[in-house]
This record gives structure tokens, C-alpha cells and sequence, in this order.
């Protein structure tokens, strides 16, 4: 079995940022373990400014984490998905070129970021149709699987637009309608001609087999919209499904697992860093978050 | 020339096709739908019933006692999941506990084994989440759980194994009797198939196929019951079947865990018109909350994963109806098969085997295979089993559905299993793949990309379910 001082689970920035400045640090032996092929996780395909320092698009972001990565010289295992730590400190993983490994390490950094919020399930009965999306599916479809939305698109929520903003416009993607919520403002050019319902929520979707209209309710009144796509963007949370697997006390609000002042989770010589605990506004809180979090590490190294 | 058309891919058609294909007879399965268990059989209970409140001498009491003794053994042959977990129907007041009495009664005569009252300190004993405001609980020890859609797959897998031909997307739009006794049904309106003996297994659409012979048959009424799925969380917290008293429409609402782990609230009880009306309701489904609340204090709303309803094919006869034609001998309707229908599957599939026989002569199949094994839940296995699978087939080794952990060579494994999935729904009901905390969120993309390269179909043509259902995008005319 492999042994690491240091093992980082999940290689996006939070992960690799860990991994850089814990070598500077003095730390040699570490090892990041990342399930999709490539470094960079939602930096890979973030065309949007990520800072608010400055502006930087995450894929600008990654491209000098890459080179600082690369000269730090660090063990990754790409392709490869951690599925949970058992109380010996190894690290259940499996990939499809190396299978089932035990990965054992002295401290475990859980780095492995957010995921998008669902839709609630007592607020939104319904039918069982296609054509509803998060947004983060609805931009694989757009620029993966270069196909289209539907010609009758409503936005539900109104949150993190920006990592979709640049793929629609190209695409020429309107929206018909918005149902935001919590009445707050927001711009977003695709949808600079689309009817938008302050203070609505949905209250039921329509369809047989796709999606055909909505049903959407303020305190005085119900409206039924017309669609065939309804996206969903509700914002991100943090993903804790490593840290549950793992018997970590996880944090209900955010649904990442609960830390204290030194990032350390419920179990001793597990920290956790990033999105992985909560959703952050900025990289700017990250890599200070990051910066704090190694001191720490190499303190107790 | 087919010796046996099954009209309907339902738990019933297919454990019929199931129990038929032991004999040497070509049967096909012919499903309006793009799968099997597509309508009653996919969103139910999925309770074995006991059978305790059948009535004395009908059909519904001796095929349940039958069936749900069936259980075992066919879990064994067909290796899907069957939990003989125990019921207990509550009691919260004196008049409800005379009636638990009564139900005993009832059971005990039908022949129901190991019923018996409980005390409210016995019942919380054996299931300490209930609420404190019971008085007491009948005990059932014979009641179980199965996935009535796994239960149905795994049937029709084997049928098919054993020579059953399935046709889906095929609608039956006529049966017509022929002079020399033997009758052509057709399909979609356009292909013609021709066979000895037809099985009405059109659950819903019973009524309807019954009526294309022009005898008249029982009207199915539908009836709505509405679900709400929790996560395995909450599913970990309860071990039996929880009824409280039945009424005329149900059987109680219950609270039960399912095989897969989760927890399971439901249903009411509402006639609608639709028979594809499959629509939850935000006011029923808190009104069932509420009535879930008053068995198992505590379900709490952050924990439900999703909601659901399914239909139940009710007529104004309270017993099935399974029966041959009154003027087309060899059609074999079944009608009005309503709960405790998941249960009785197996033995109204040996029931109808005993009338088919006196149309046609059945010679048992030496070559039958009794056995079906089930798809490799990558979970499930070691690690050592998970290495050897992983380096035959390297897509055992990659996660796909993060909440499930179900790998992409399960999805490959779906696909090209007999009767495979061609849809996102068909991939969801045979691996888990978006069936877990995020419903799909995450997943949807590149389950759907896995499924349309093994389909060899362009993406914009898979379907979620049946037709006009597109996964995933469109193709931009021009």
C-alpha cells in the first residue's frame, strides 16, 4: 500500500493550491488523488472572472497553477475517485487503470469541492419529465455536446449565471422567462428580453414525457408559463459525500463537513479546505483559507 | 403464427411470460411503452402482502397466500432482492383495535401464519421510532418488500432468456377474432401479429383490449396514490412495514423501508379520469406528511429525496378479474389487477398457466433455464472481486453517479443486458444512476453520453422515457 505524509482529495483549486504551498512548506511527501482526467476542476471550464481582487477568468487561473504545480513537482493520480477513509487513515479508490486501491496517509485534506443545489422535493411536485437542467448541465450541452437548450427556456433562481453567461450568448440562447425567487437583482444578458417574476416560486411542472409549462405562485396569484427546458440555478453547495462515507460530522447549511478554527474536521488528521467546506465568493478567500490551512499542516509536520 | 401473445410488460405479463416459457409454445410480450414495468408495476408499495384483509373465499385471498409463499423460492432463482421484513398495523384508539382483532380473525381463517396482537410496549420494542400515541399493533410476520420494477426486469429478463420475444413502443390497437379460432392482433395500427392464444395483461388498458372483442368487461377506474421517497438515512431507522388501519380505498398508509435503503411514505387514494395522470400535488403530498408523522414521529422534509405517484387500476369489482372470454376461447383477460397484484404475480402466472393449458397443450422445455443472475452492483463487491472485474473490463473502475456509486460498466451492463435499457429511466431502474441525493443534477450529462454510445444513437435521440422525452438537447435545424 501506498503511504503519503500528506494526501489531498480532489485536484481543483483548492487542491492543488493545498498541494503547492504545503511543499513550499516543507512537506515532500504528497499525494493529490483527482477523479476526472485532468487537473483543474471547476477552473477547467470557468470563462468567467473568479477574483474580486482582480480579474482572472479560471481557466487564466489555471494555467499559472499548472506551471506552479508542475515545478513543485507532486504525485497526482488522475482519473481516480476517493470514495471514503476508513479509521486506519487509508483511502478507498478506484479508477479504471488501477482498480481498487488503500491509499494511507498521516493527514487528509478533503478539497473536493461544491456541487449544485437540487430542487426541492415537497416544493416541486409535478410531473416526471425531461428537459429540466442545472446549470451546469445545460453548459455541457451547450459547448460539449454542441446541441440545443429547447426554443422556450425558463431560468428558475438566478444564481452563479456568470459560468454560463459567455457559452449562451455565443450560442445565441434567449430565455423566455424568469422565476426569480428571492426578488433580488441581477443581470444576465441572455435573458435581457425575458419576462422575469419577481418573488415567484414554482409550484408545479407540467409534461408528458418533455416539459410543456410551469406553474409559478407570488402571495396574490398562480401563472402558468409555457416551456420546454427549465433550468435550475439555485447556486452551489458544498459536497460532503466523501466526508458522510468517511463518519464525519457534516454542517446541515452547508452540507460540507463542519471544521473548526484550524480546518480540522471531526476526525483528527482530517482538515478539509475550499468549496469542499462551504461555497466562497472568491478565489481571493480561498487562497487565503489555503494559506492559513498550510501553516497549520506544516506546524504539525 | 406466436402460440401465446401477452398483451402488456407489466409484473403480471411478464411473470406470466415468465411461467409460460418453461413450455415449448413462441409467446411474445407486446408493451405500449419503451420497457417493462412502465406503468402500475413501476410506482407502487412494493409490499408482499400478508393477505390478512382479503375476503374469505376470493380469488385476491388465495392467490396472495399463494403468492407471497412463492416469494422465496423465485427471489432465489431470479437473484433480485426480497426482504420478508414483518408489518404492523397500528392501532391509535379502541375502536381501531377492535378492528386489528378483526383482521386477525380474518387472517387466521384465510390460513395467514404467525399473526398475533402486540402491545404498544411490544411494538415499540420491536420498532422503537413509532409514536407513543399507539395503543397497540397487529403483528405480521410474513409480509415483505422487493423493487416491484427490479422484480419485473429480472422476470422479463429470464423470459427472454428462455425465448420470449418483447416488442415495445407497441400498442395494441386491435384484437380480431379469426374463423378457425385463432386471433390477429395488431400493432400501432399497422403490423398484424397472429396467434392462438392472447393474454390481456394491459393493466390500465385492460378495459380497453377486452373491448376490441366486444364482450363487455368491467370499466377500469383509476385510482391515484401518491408517494414520498427519503433518503437512506431515515431509511436505516425502521425495519418492518408500518400500516395504519385500512380503509376502503387503501390499505392503510405505511411507512416502510424499501430493499434499496431508502424510506418510503404513501399513498392516498384519489379516482381521477387520466389514465396517464401521474402528477404529484403539493396539498396531498403535505396532507400524507402529515399522515406519515402520526405512525413514525420525526420524517423530516430536508430528508425526502422525491416524490411520486403511481395508479392503480381499479374496477367496481373488488376482486380480480381473471377470466377467459365469454365468447373467444383462448383470450384470457385480466382485469381490475389492483393491489395485492405485485404479490400475486407469480401465482396468478400458475393460475393463468392452468387455463392456457386447456387451449393449448404445454410440453415442458428441457433447455429452461430457472435461474437468472443479477447485474453486478460494483458496491457489493470485495475488493478483490472489484480488481478482477476492473481489470476485464476497466469501466468497472469508473464512477459515474458520485451519489450512488454506480460505475459506467453498469451502465454498459444495462444496456446490453436481454430486454435492456434504451432510456435514461430504463438505465435508472436497473443501476440506481441518478437516483441518488442530487436526483440526477450531476450525473444526467455523462450517464446520458455512456447510454447513447452504447445504443450507437446520436444524443439528441435518447430519451428520458417514451417518445417526444428528449434527454438531452436538440439538433439546431438548418
Amino acid at each position: 500500500m501506498s503511504n503519503y505524509e500528506l494526501v489531498i482529495i480532489g485536484g481543483g483549486a483548492s487542491g492543488m493550491l493545498t498541494a503547492i504551498r504545503c511543499k513550499q512548506q516543507g512537506i515532500n511527501s504528497i499525494l493529490v488523488i483527482e477523479k476526472d482526467p485532468v487537473l483543474g476542476g471547476a477552473l477547467v471550464s470557468g470563462d468567467y472572472n473568479i477574483f474580486s481582487s482582480i480579474n482572472k477568468t479560471g481557466k487564466e487561473y489555471l494555467k499559472e497553477l499548472k506551471v506552479q504545480f508542475e515545478q513543485a513537482s507532486i504525485n497526482t493520480l488522475v482519473n481516480t475517485m476517493a470514495i471514503s477513509i476508513n479509521d486506519n487513515m487509508e483511502i478507498l479508490c478506484t479508477s479504471p487503470e488501477n482498480g481498487v486501491q488503500m491509499i494511507k496517509a498521516d493527514t487528509i485534506v478533503i478539497a473536493n469541492g461544491g456541487k449544485e443545489k437540487g430542487r426541492n422535493a415537497v416544493n416541486m411536485p409535478g410531473d416526471r419529465v425531461s428537459g429540466t437542467y442545472s446549470i451546469g448541465t445545460a453548459k455541457k450541452i451547450l459547448s460539449d455536446a454542441k446541441l440545443s437548450l429547447g426554443n422556450h427556456i425558463v431560468l428558475y433562481g438566478v444564481q452563479h449565471l456568470d459560468s454560463i453567461a459567455s457559452v449562451m450568448e455565443s450560442c445565441g440562447v434567449k430565455i423566455d422567462a424568469v422565476i426569480n425567487p428571492q426578488n433580488k437583482a441581477f443581470s444576465f444578458a441572455p435573458a435581457k428580453d425575458a419576462t422575469v417574476y419577481n418573488g415567484y416560486d414554482l409550484i408545479q411542472i407540467t409534461g408528458e414525457g418533455r416539459i410543456t409549462h410551469i406553474t409559478v405562485k407570488d402571495d396574490i396569484e398562480s401563472k402558468t408559463i409555457p416551456c420546454d427546458t427549465l433550468l435550475f440555478a439555485h447556486g452551489w453547495l458544498a459536497d460532503g459525500l466523501v466526508a458522510m462515507r468517511s463518519n464525519i460530522n457534516l454542517n446541515p447549511e452547508t452540507t460540507g463537513p463542519d471544521v473548526d478554527q484550524h480546518f480540522m474536521t471531526s476526525r483528527d488528521h482530517i482538515y478539509a479546505v475550499g468549496n469542499g467546506i462551504c461555497i466562497h465568493n472568491s478565489m481571493d478567500e480561498i487562497i487565503d483559507e489555503v494559506d492559513v490551512l498550510a501553516n497549520i499542516l506544516s506546524l504539525n509536520h | 403464427m406466436q402460440d401465446i401473445i401477452i398483451i402488456g410488460g407489466g409484473v403480471i405479463g411478464c411473470a406470466i411470460a415468465r411461467e409460460l416459457s418453461r413450455y415449448k409454445l413462441a409467446i411474445t410480450v407486446l408493451e405500449a411503452k419503451e420497457d417493462v414495468a412502465c406503468g402500475v408495476s413501476k410506482a407502487n408499495s412494493g409490499i408482499i402482502h400478508a393477505g390478512y384483509n382479503e375476503s374469505e373465499g376470493s380469488l385476491k385471498a388465495k392467490l396472495d397466500l399463494l403468492g407471497n409463499e412463492m416469494y422465496d423460492t423465485l427471489a432465489k432463482e431470479l437473484d433480485f432482492t426480497f426482504k420478508r421484513n414483518g408489518a404492523m398495523i397500528l392501532a391509535f384508539n379502541n375502536e381501531e383495535k377492535e378492528k386489528l382483532q378483526q383482521l386477525m380473525e380474518n387472517g387466521n381463517r384465510l390460513g395467514i401464519k404467525g399473526l398475533s396482537l402486540l402491545s404498544k410496549e411490544e411494538a415499540k420494542k420491536e420498532e422503537p421510532g413509532l409514536s407513543d400515541d399507539i395503543i397497540a399493533a397487529l403483528n405480521v410476520p410474513t409480509s415483505g418488500i422487493v423493487n416491484p420494477y427490479e422484480l419485473t426486469i429480472a422476470l422479463a429478463e429470464n423470459a427472454a432468456v428462455n425465448g420470449t420475444t418483447f416488442m415495445f413502443n407497441s400498442k395494441v390497437t386491435g384484437v380480431v377474432a379469426l374463423d378457425d379460432g385463432t386471433y390477429e392482433v395488431c400493432v400501432n395500427d399497422s403490423t398484424v401479429l397472429h396467434a392462438k392464444v392472447v393474454i390481456n395483461a394491459a393493466g390500465l388498458y385492460s378495459d380497453k383490449i377486452a373491448s376490441f372483442l366486444g364482450t363487455p368487461k368491467n370499466t377500469i377506474l383509476p385510482n391515484k396514490g401518491q408517494y414520498f421517497l427519503f433518503n437512506k438515512t431515515l431509511g436505516a431507522k425502521i425495519t418492518h412495514t408500518v400500516f395504519q388501519v385500512p380503509t376502503k380505498e387503501t390499505k392503510g398508509i405505511l411507512v416502510t423501508p424499501t430493499v434499496d435503503g431508502n424510506l418510503l411514505v404513501g399513498p392516498d387514494s384519489c379516482n381521477i379520469e387520466d389514465k396517464e395522470d401521474v402528477m404529484t400535488n403539493k396539498h396531498a403530498l403535505l396532507k400524507l406528511l402529515t399522515t406519515g408523522h402520526k405512525s413514525m414521529p420525526g420524517l423530516p422534509e430536508s430528508a425526502i429525496l422525491t416524490s411520486f405517484s403511481g395508479l392503480r387500476p381499479k374496477t367496481d369489482n373488488d376482486d380480480f378479474i381473471i377470466e377467459e372470454d365469454a365468447c373467444h376461447k383462448g383470450v384470457i383477460h385480466l382485469i381490475g389487477i389492483d393491489s395485492p397484484g405485485l404479490t400475486c404475480a407469480p401465482s396468478i402466472a400458475l393460475y393463468v398457466k392452468d387455463m392456457v393449458e386447456e387451449s393449448l397443450p404445454l410440453q415442458k422445455k428441457e433447455s429452461f433455464i430457472a435461474t437468472r443472475t443479477r447485474m453486478k452492483a460494483f458496491t457489493a463487491l470485495s475488493s478483490e472481486e472489484k480488481n478482477a472485474l476492473i481489470k476485464e473490463h476497466p469501466a468497472y473502475g469508473k464512477i459515474v453517479c458520485k451519489c450512488e456509486l454506480i460505475s459506467e460498466g453498469e451502465i454498459i451492463d444495462a444496456v446490453h443486458r436481454p430486454v435492456g435499457a434504451t432510456t435514461v429511466d430504463g438505465v435508472k431502474r436497473r443501476t440506481r444512476a441518478t437516483l441518488g441525493g442530487c436526483q440526477g443534477l450531476g450525473c444526467l450529462y455523462p450517464v446520458s453520453k455512456i447510454i447513447a454510445r452504447e445504443l450507437n444513437i446520436p444524443l439528441e435521440l435518447l430519451m428520458k422515457n417514451g417518445e417526444g422525452s428528449n434527454a438531452i438537447g436538440f439538433k439546431e435545424e438548418n
